[in-house]
């Protein structure tokens, strides 16, 4: 276990540190501004399972794979249908969803954990349409499912009238859960065809804590949203 | 009235009367785009080519000691990069008191004594996944001393109860406070307070320790790397993920100050860091995650804890002794009142090399009565329950408004007129919110004698008020810094973390007022490395902040005018003025000239208004009031209406302000009826946290509220404005409703739980 002295590690050219840039740990807003009105997508880092390296494209991460980890066996290839979008992802087969969400596919919106497992909602992505845990669904079983993140949702021009309601009436306060009510948001209007009461969306929602109490945000957001998304049906 | 007469609006335009911005609705939170979408980043998102795991070794007991490590196998197991122990120099260097004013809990940062089960010691591991982390400590050899446990603070304050922290105070389990309030003193003369009363009463009063778990587990991430805008001799800026808000500012302060960096060498990564209530306990990743990833090189690493682990938040115990004397016509003329309360295992609240205990619940709020003759004598003993957090309510007013109640009660009166006969110093605000609330809630049509109110469904109906200041917090200075660029913005930035209060956008507002600049020109902005700028942060120091913001958005559009009168044709500057981001002329407003490319001003203002921080001298008020239905047969509680009519002396950001009404009476509701940390008295183990067992409020908990709010411009803050949240996750007001409803005892114990009910309808035994 290599150790560098604290002396010497703060003086240049003793450490051999890593070169991502800060852009890499995914700061900055894939929703863009309010003013834009419409979100950007996010481009996809394909990333090493092992290592962490990323790439641009699939072929270069199999490439790097198979040379820099050549003693290793390739792991599993899943095909995820995210948000619209196709990609090649490694994943091992006891990698969750949550954890190919953080680790390999780069959104981390549904990858929220407040609870040990299963027990706060924090997690909830849409697979094929209908809310699931990602910390309790194994990535391998998700290849050919559709899969929703919140980031999909909110850079979807049709939901934008939720993302503004959303936003609208302060539905976050520390946020950690928001993403995962707002996935949820979606399902509760499909689900209710963009009429809920406020009886189901508490009920629908019962599922996701939120330790701010911003619950009563979430039946204004959404009940605002379908009022002038069914009006515009 | 007392105190009354010596204040008033301080500062430059405090006593504004017309707002454009200030008080309006629908103005998005700048950063709530990325936290609805996702891609706002919190430190469990955090993950980086190269990224390693840590996690510290935690005691499987109540109190232990670590006889002897062996971390020799452990250290043999692939993937394992880094085991430090106590042993390792530079850790145990690392300063035990940051910041410096926590002056109490002197516990190492990684020592041999666990103080409560699951406590981080011993030794800390870098690997490269989390189950390699838990792989490796499972093989680390630990020889642990059991140590005798204390987990009631009433045990603790016991004779001859074991004494837990001798390096604190070696005679016995008794801690001080911050502040260093009185433990014991009096006002007037109880004694002849009482011969004074009509009546004497008694009441006991509990409170079990309450989880005050951030929402997101605390994880903290760091690495080293070259400082873009230089590196003096080769420096390395440290990159950490922020935690704590208010000035300790957490793992940014623990990480310059324990290594003996200079704070522009450390940078916060996300200002995200999920909520915090008024909470102050960080785990020894905080200081530990830097270290780590220094000794590796750089490389980054994370510190997590599961749920489990970081479920000791924990607002403290209290219990309450307080014997009132009270006249024919419900007026207190004497009070003595005792409490015993726990300050933690740290000795106060804090993590582990802190220790600090802020104004615990105590007969303070009595001095806003009319009480003449009070005495009060407060206990606090450290225990193994946790380290603790700060009291989440104004927990002073607690022992006032139950005494305002057992008065109600025994003389047959509505608790509304005995809140308005007793309480003084705060008007107008306390009557301009009890009539505000009354109003909202239907009090005159819900309010009846204790247990005269059946619904058709059989239920037992109930209802309750009650009173508590709006606290102005200011204890720190704020420091503005406001700069008008080229482009016709005005831009301030803030390095402090987010905890849901939106300050930020309060201040946004206040500057676009004063300016005379549209909102959306008023850019307040996160900017990581710049701790010299505003940390501003919790709810109810956000009026604080927006006071000092105001004073600077004055200097700034001074100095703008002083330079760029002339372009509009004026004479001077007062002939000139700025309205809706453009330069114009008073006398005639259709002369208008952007502000882009005038050139580039900056003022700063650094300061607080001279607010009560001292509970005594609040003006600012509160009340609030609650609706129960009781069924007799299973004694379960349902809360039918919680109404707060709050006084935030004038509202800046309506949105904001009634979602921290919103989450605090969501808060208290839940603290009320469901919430308690369950330690087993056989083995000090903590037996449900986590989000099964230890209930929080789901969005079909949550109680109907009606909530108001009343502006009276008394508070310290901008535009007389004040605090919100500290006010209202007490509990107890839920308890009088029930007390209310069955006509039976008060329940002198939370949460009031349904075999407590049926205990005060006489149909199970008591507990005890």
């Amino acid at each position: 276990m290599a150790q560098i002295p604290r002396r010497e590690f703060l003086k240049a050219g003793t450490a051999a540190l890593a070169g991502a840039t800060l852009s890499a740990l995914g700061l900055g807003s894939i929703t863009a501004s309010a003013e834009d009105g419409a979100a950007e997508k996010q481009v996809f880092v394909y990333t090493c399972p092992v290592c962490g390296k990323q790439f641009a494209d699939f072929e270069q991460l199999r490439g790097h794979f198979t040379t820099k980890h050549k003693e290793l066996d390739l792991p599993k290839t899943v095909t995820f249908s995210i948000n619209e979008a196709e990609y090649d992802v490694f994943v091992e087969d006891h990698w969750t969803l949550r954890e190919a969400l953080i680790r390999a596919i780069g959104l981390t919106g549904n990858a929220k954990q407040m609870c040990d497992r299963g027990g706060c909602g924090s997690c909830t992505v849409l697979i094929d349409g209908k809310p699931a845990l990602s910390c309790t669904t194994l990535a391998v079983e998700c290849a050919g499912k559709h899969i929703e993140t919140s980031e999909g949702i909110a850079a979807d021009p049709e939901y934008r009238p939720l993302l503004e309601a959303y936003v609208r009436n302060d539905t976050a306060q520390c946020g950690y859960c928001t993403p995962a009510q707002f996935t949820m948001a979606k399902y509760i209007l499909n689900k209710y065809d963009f009429a809920p009461t406020e009886e189901q969306i508490r009920l629908e929602l019962s599922g996701n804590i939120c330790r701010c109490g911003t619950y009563a945000r979430h039946v204004k957001a959404i009940m605002e949203a379908a009022a002038e998304m069914k009006g515009g049906q | 009235m007392p105190g009354m007469a010596e204040w008033k609006l301080e500062g430059t335009n405090d006593e504004r009367q017309e707002f454009k911005y200030v008080g309006t609705w629908d103005h998005p939170g700048r950063q709530s785009w990325d936290m609805t979408s996702g891609a706002a980043k919190y430190p469990t998102d955090l993950y980086r080519e190269g990224q390693l795991y840590a996690m510290c070794l935690r005691s499987p007991y109540g109190h232990a000691k670590i006889k002897k490590l062996d971390i020799s196998e452990a250290e043999k197991i692939e993937g394992v990069k880094l085991i430090l122990t106590y042993e390792d120099e530079e850790i145990a260097a690392m300063p035990k008191y940051i910041p410096s004013y926590f002056t109490f809990g002197q516990s190492p940062l990684l020592g041999t004594e666990a103080e409560f089960e699951g406590d981080e010691v011993g030794c800390v591991v870098v690997a490269e996944t989390e189950e390699i982390c838990k792989k490796a400590l499972d093989y680390v050899k630990v020889d642990w001393e059991v140590l005798p446990f204390i987990l009631d603070c009433r045990e603790a304050g016991k004779p001859g109860a074991p004494i837990l922290r001798p390096e604190m105070n070696p005679d016995s389990n008794m801690t001080g406070n911050t502040f260093g309030a009185a433990v014991k003193w009096e006002n007037g003369n109880v004694e002849e307070g009482f011969k004074e009363a009509d009546y004497i009463e008694t009441i006991e009063y509990g409170r079990p320790m309450w989880s005050q778990f951030r929402s997101m587990p605390a994880a903290y991430f760091s690495y080293w790397d070259d400082d873009p805008w230089g590196n003096p001799d080769g420096e390395k800026m440290c990159y950490v993920t922020n935690h704590a808000h208010f000035p300790s500012n957490g793992p940014l302060v623990s990480a310059f100050q324990g290594m003996g960096l200079h704070e522009d060498k450390v940078r916060a990564l996300s200002p995200y860091m999920a909520s915090r209530y008024c909470d102050f306990v960080e785990k020894r990743g905080a200081q530990l995650s830097p270290v780590l990833s220094k000794r590796l090189g750089g490389v980054p690493v994370k510190m997590v804890n599961t749920r489990r682990q970081a479920f000791d938040a924990a607002v403290p115990e209290t219990y309450f002794t307080i014997r009132i004397g009270f006249k024919e016509d419900g007026t207190l003329c004497a009070v003595h009142c005792k409490n015993v309360h726990q300050s933690g295992a740290r000795g106060g609240y804090g993590d582990k090399t802190h220790g600090h205990l802020v104004l615990p619940p105590n007969a303070q709020a009595f001095k806003s009565t009319s009480c003449p003759n009070i005495y009060s004598e407060m206990e606090y003993y450290v225990t193994n329950g946790a380290c603790t957090t700060a009291d989440p309510g104004k927990d002073m007013w607690e022992p006032v408004n139950l005494t305002f109640a057992k008065i109600a009660d025994t003389l047959g009166m509505d608790i509304t007129d005995v809140i308005m006969k007793n309480v003084i110093i705060t008007q107008p605000s306390l009557e301009a919110c009890m009539e505000a609330g009354k109003k909202a809630f239907h009090w005159d049509e819900k309010w009846h004698l204790a247990g005269k109110k059946v619904l058709p469904d059989g239920r037992l109906h109930g209802v309750a008020a009650r009173a508590c200041w709006s606290m102005t917090w200011g204890m720190i200075s704020y420091n503005i810094n406001l700069r008008l660029n080229t482009d016709g913005k005005v831009y301030m930035p803030y390095s402090e973390a987010l905890i849901g209060t939106y300050w930020p956008d309060a201040v946004q507002l206040v500057i676009a007022e004063e300016m005379g600049m549209k909102p959306e020109d008023v850019i307040v902005y996160y900017a990581a490395n710049y701790p010299n700028w505003q940390k501003g942060d919790a709810a109810d120091r956000a009026s604080t902040c927006t006071w000092a913001a105001k004073e600077a958005a004055i200097l700034l559009k001074n100095r703008v005018l002083s330079a760029i009168y002339m372009y509009v044709g004026a004479a001077s500057p007062e002939e000139a003025d700025i309205v809706d981001s453009m330069l114009t002329l008073k006398a005639d407003p259709s002369v208008q000239i952007p502000l882009v490319g005038l050139g580039q001003f900056g003022e700063g203002f650094c300061g607080k208004p001279s607010v009560p921080f001292q509970s005594d001298v609040v003006r600012t008020m509160n009340v609030d009031f609650c609706e129960v239905a009781v069924d007799p047969e299973t004694g379960l509680v349902e809360i039918l209406d919680y109404t707060a009519a709050h006084d935030f002396g004038k509202v800046i950001r309506p949105a904001s302000a009634m979602g921290q009404l919103e989450m605090a009476l969501t808060m208290a509701s839940g603290r009320a009826l469901r919430e308690e940390i369950i330690w087993d008295p056989n083995t000090g183990v903590l037996l449900n946290g986590n989000m099964y067992d230890y209930k929080v409020p789901t969005a079909l908990d949550q109680p109907p509220m009606d909530n108001v709010a009343v502006e009276t411009r008394c508070g310290g803050g901008a535009y007389g404005s004040t605090g919100v949240a500290h006010a209202h996750t007490n509990a107890g007001l839920v308890g009088c409703a029930i007390q209310n409803a069955t006509g039976g005892d008060f329940i002198t114990m939370q949460p009031f739980t349904p075999d407590r009910v049926l205990a005060a309808l006489g149909k199970i035994k008591k507990e005890g």
